[in-house]
C-alpha cells in the first residue's frame, strides 16, 4: 500500500470518526479555560462571522482537525459576535468540526491581547505559547500549517 | 512566559500580514480566494429634450488573496441628444453652423441656442491592483484608458494607505498622472475667431491638442467608536492645457442687448468661439460621516472646492439606508450643490467689445456650468441581498444657473439660463 | 488666498490626526463598521456613475478619491 493511499484511508476514518462523534463542542466564554486543554497540543484561534480572512481560515482548520486525532490537538475558534445568531449562521455555512467558544460580551481577547481579526495562537501540551499570528492569508496558509505540524511532531 | 508570549506576538506582528479589522474590511458578500466577483450597473440619464446618456460598467474583481485584489472596470458611455452652445436666446430666430462645419441648425426665437449634433460614445478600461506591502501599509496601482471620438485619457495613479492606532487612524495618501489628447470634429476654433456660415472655411486650427494633470490627495480615517467613523480628504489638481470646449460660443449683443446677427441671408448668428485658461490648480475638502443606528446607517459628506479660475463650490450629500431586513433595503439620498462663477464667466460680448480672434491672453466662456448655479438631486434605490444582489435607484436632478448680473435691454426678456432638469434611472446587478 | 487653503487643509489634517488617538475600537468590535453599508466607498459604482454625471455637469469634480480618466465632455 502506498503512503499517499494509507493516508487517504486514515485521512477517511478520522473524517468519519469526527462526523460520528461529532466532537466539536460549543460552549460559553465563562466556562472556558486554557488549563483545560493542558496534556495536548492547543489552537486557538479568535474569529468574527464579519471577519472576511477569518471565512478563509475555517476550511484551513477543518483541514487540521481532520489531520490529528482529539487526543493529541485540540482546536478551539472564540467567536466575538455580539450578535450570537449572525455566528450560528456562519457555522452553518462554513461549517467547524472543532469546539467554538462564544464570547459575545468580548471578555477573552483582551486577556490574550488579540491585536487582529482572526488572531490563532499555538500552545504546547505544556501550556506554552508555541507561536502566534494575526490575519490570514492563503498565500501563508501552507507555512503556517507547517508550524503546526512541527509543534505536534515535537511532542511526540 | 509573559515576555515570550509578548515577543512572540511582536514578531508575529511585524512579519505577518493582519487582514480583516481595516475599516475597509470584508463582506460577507465577498467571493472566496482565488475567485472572481462579477458586478454590472447601468446608467439612464435623461434631460427632456436635451442631452440623454447610457452608461453601462462592467466590474471584475479577482480576490488574488484575503487581502490582495485585482479589479478590471469596463465602462461604456453613449451620449445623445443637444446641449447649450453657450449663445444667448433671442426674440429672433438663429441659425447656427453644426461643429462639423457641415450643415446648420437654426434655433427659434425665445429659445435657448441647443448644439443638436452633440453625440459622443466614450469606452473607458480601468485596472487596479491592490496588495499589501507590510501589515500596516496597503499599496493601490491604478490605470486608466478612455477614449471617444475625438478625446483620449490615459492616467495611473498609485495611492498607499497606512493604519495606526490599533488601525483606528488610517492614513491615505496618494497622485495620479493624466495625459489627454483632443482632436474635436471639425478641429479647435480659434480663440474668439466667429462662427462662419456652413461650408465657409471655418476659423479652425488643424491641430490637435493636449491636457496633463496631477493630481495629489491625502487623507484620513478615524474610527470613533463601534458605530461611527469619519474621513478628511485634501486634494490638490493642476491641468495644464487645453481647457477650453471647442463647441462653446459667446453672443455678440446690440445696445438693445439683442444678440447680433453675422449673416442676414442665412441668419447666423454673430457668436465667437470661447476661450479659457491653459491651467487650473483646484482645492479640495472632502469630509465624510458615518454613523450606523441599528439596523440603518447614515451616511453624510461634505466637499468644498476652490480653484484659481474663480469657482467656488460647495457640495452636501445625505444618504440614509433603511435595512428593512437582511435581504432588502431603501434608501433615499439628497444632494445640494452650489458653486460661485469662474472669473471669466460672461453670457455676452458686447459687440465691438470682444477680444480680437485668435487673442490667447483673454479668456471668456458663456458655458453655464461655469455660471453660478444651484442644483440638487433627490433619488431613491432600493435594494435586495442574497446570492445574487441588485439595487434599483431612481434620482431626480434639476440645475438652476442663475441669470447673468448684467443682463440687459431685450435680453431681459428672455430665459436667459433655464433650469436643466434630468431623471436618472439606475441599476446595480452582481452575478 | 492660496497659501491659506493650504494652511487650513494641513491644519485640519493635523488636528484629525492628533485629536484621533483617544478615539476607536478594539480589533473585535468592529462588527458594525465591517458591514458593506457601513465602507467609507460602500457604493463605488454608484459613486462612479454619479461623480461621472456631475463632473459633466458642473464645474467641480473629485475630493472622495481620484477622479480617474479623463472625459472630453467638460
Amino acid at each position: 500500500m502506498s503512503k499517499k493511499v494509507r493516508f487517504t484511508l486514515l485521512a477517511t476514518f478520522l473524517m468519519s470518526v469526527a462526523t460520528l462523534s461529532s466532537a466539536a463542542d460549543r460552549l460559553n466564554a465563562e466556562s472556558f479555560d486554557l488549563d483545560n486543554y493542558r496534556g495536548k497540543v492547543l489552537y486557538l484561534d479568535f474569529w468574527a462571522s464579519w471577519c472576511g480572512p477569518c471565512r478563509a481560515s475555517f476550511p484551513w482548520m477543518n483541514d487540521l482537525r481532520q489531520a490529528y486525532g482529539e487526543d493529541e490537538l485540540a482546536i478551539v475558534a472564540i467567536n466575538v459576535d455580539t450578535n450570537r445568531g449572525q455566528a450560528e449562521q456562519f457555522l452553518d455555512e462554513h461549517g467547524a468540526d472543532f469546539d467554538v467558544v462564544f464570547d459575545q460580551a468580548g471578555s477573552l481577547p483582551p486577556e490574550f491581547e488579540v491585536m487582529g481579526m482572526p488572531s490563532a495562537y499555538l500552545y504546547s501540551a505544556e501550556g506554552e505559547l508555541l507561536a502566534s499570528h494575526i490575519g490570514f492569508r492563503q498565500s501563508d496558509a501552507s507555512e503556517w500549517r507547517h508550524t503546526v505540524d512541527a509543534a505536534l511532531a515535537g511532542g511526540q | 512566559m509573559k515576555s515570550y508570549k509578548n515577543l512572540s506576538l511582536a514578531l508575529a506582528g511585524a512579519s505577518c500580514a493582519l487582514m480583516g479589522s481595516s475599516v475597509q474590511a470584508a463582506t460577507a458578500g465577498e467571493a472566496d480566494v482565488g475567485d472572481w466577483d462579477l458586478s454590472s450597473a447601468v446608467l439612464f440619464y435623461s434631460e427632456p429634450d436635451r442631452v440623454s446618456a447610457v452608461e453601462p460598467i462592467l466590474k471584475g474583481v479577482k480576490r488574488i488573496d484575503t487581502d490582495e485584489t485585482l479589479t478590471l472596470k469596463l465602462t461604456l458611455d453613449s451620449l445623445t441628444g443637444a446641449s447649450a452652445n453657450g449663445a444667448l436666446p433671442s426674440d429672433r430666430a438663429q441659425t447656427f453652423t453644426r461643429p462639423s462645419g457641415n450643415g446648420s441648425f437654426v434655433t427659434d426665437a425665445g429659445e435657448t441656442p441647443l448644439d443638436d449634433t452633440f453625440r459622443d460614445t466614450r469606452v473607458a478600461f480601468n485596472a487596479s491592483w491592490e496588495k499589501p506591502l507590510s501589515r500596516m501599509t496597503r499599496m493601490t496601482l491604478g490605470a486608466n484608458l478612455s477614449s471617444e471620438y475625438d478625446y483620449t485619457s490615459l492616467s495611473a495613479s498609485s495611492t498607499f494607505s497606512t493604519d495606526f492606532n490599533q488601525r483606528n487612524t488610517t492614513l491615505s495618501y496618494g497622485l495620479s498622472l493624466a495625459a489627454d489628447t483632443i482632436n474635436p470634429e471639425g478641429e479647435i476654433p480659434i480663440a474668439f475667431s466667429a462662427m462662419k456660415n456652413a461650408g465657409d472655411p471655418p476659423n479652425r486650427r488643424t491641430d490637435s491638442d493636449d491636457k496633463t494633470t496631477v493630481d495629489a490627495l491625502v487623507g484620513v480615517t478615524q474610527v470613533i467608536d463601534r458605530n461611527s467613523l469619519f474621513v478628511v480628504n485634501y486634494g490638490l489638481s493642476q491641468a495644464d492645457g487645453y481647457m477650453t470646449d471647442p463647441f462653446k460660443v459667446l453672443s455678440l449683443v446690440d445696445n438693445n442687448g439683442r444678440p447680433t446677427v453675422a449673416d442676414a441671408q442665412t441668419g447666423l448668428a454673430d457668436v465667437v468661439y470661447e476661450n479659457r485658461p491653459d491651467s487650473r490648480t483646484k482645492h479640495t475638502v472632502y469630509a465624510q460621516y458615518k454613523r450606523a443606528f441599528d439596523a440603518n446607517s447614515l451616511d453624510l459628506s461634505y466637499r468644498f472646492m476652490s480653484d484659481d479660475w474663480g469657482v467656488d463650490s460647495h457640495t452636501l450629500d445625505v444618504r440614509y439606508r433603511f435595512n428593512r431586513s437582511a435581504q432588502s433595503y431603501w434608501e433615499p439620498h439628497v444632494r445640494l450643490y452650489q458653486q460661485g462663477e469662474a472669473d471669466f464667466y460672461r453670457a455676452f460680448y458686447r459687440d465691438g467689445e470682444q477680444p480680437s480672434a485668435g487673442d490667447q491672453t483673454e479668456f471668456a466662456s458663456a458655458d453655464y456650468r461655469l455660471a453660478d448655479m444651484t442644483a440638487y438631486t433627490l433619488g431613491l434605490e432600493y435594494g435586495r441581498s442574497g446570492t445574487h444582489p441588485w439595487a434599483l435607484a431612481m434620482e431626480y436632478y434639476t440645475q438652476s444657473p442663475n441669470t447673468p448680473a448684467d443682463a440687459f435691454g431685450v435680453m431681459k426678456k428672455q430665459d436667459l439660463l433655464p433650469p436643466v432638469d434630468a431623471v436618472m434611472l439606475r441599476f446595480k446587478y452582481d452575478f | 488666498m492660496k497659501y491659506a487653503h493650504r494652511v487650513t487643509a494641513i491644519a485640519a489634517i493635523s488636528v484629525a490626526l492628533s485629536a484621533c488617538s483617544g478615539l476607536g475600537v478594539q480589533p473585535w468590535e468592529r462588527g458594525v463598521l465591517a458591514r458593506p453599508d457601513m465602507a467609507p466607498n460602500s457604493a463605488p459604482m454608484t459613486n462612479a456613475l454619479d461623480d461621472h454625471i456631475y463632473f459633466s455637469k458642473e464645474a467641480s469634480s473629485g475630493g472622495r478619491s481620484f477622479a480617474g480618466g479623463g472625459c472630453g465632455c467638460n
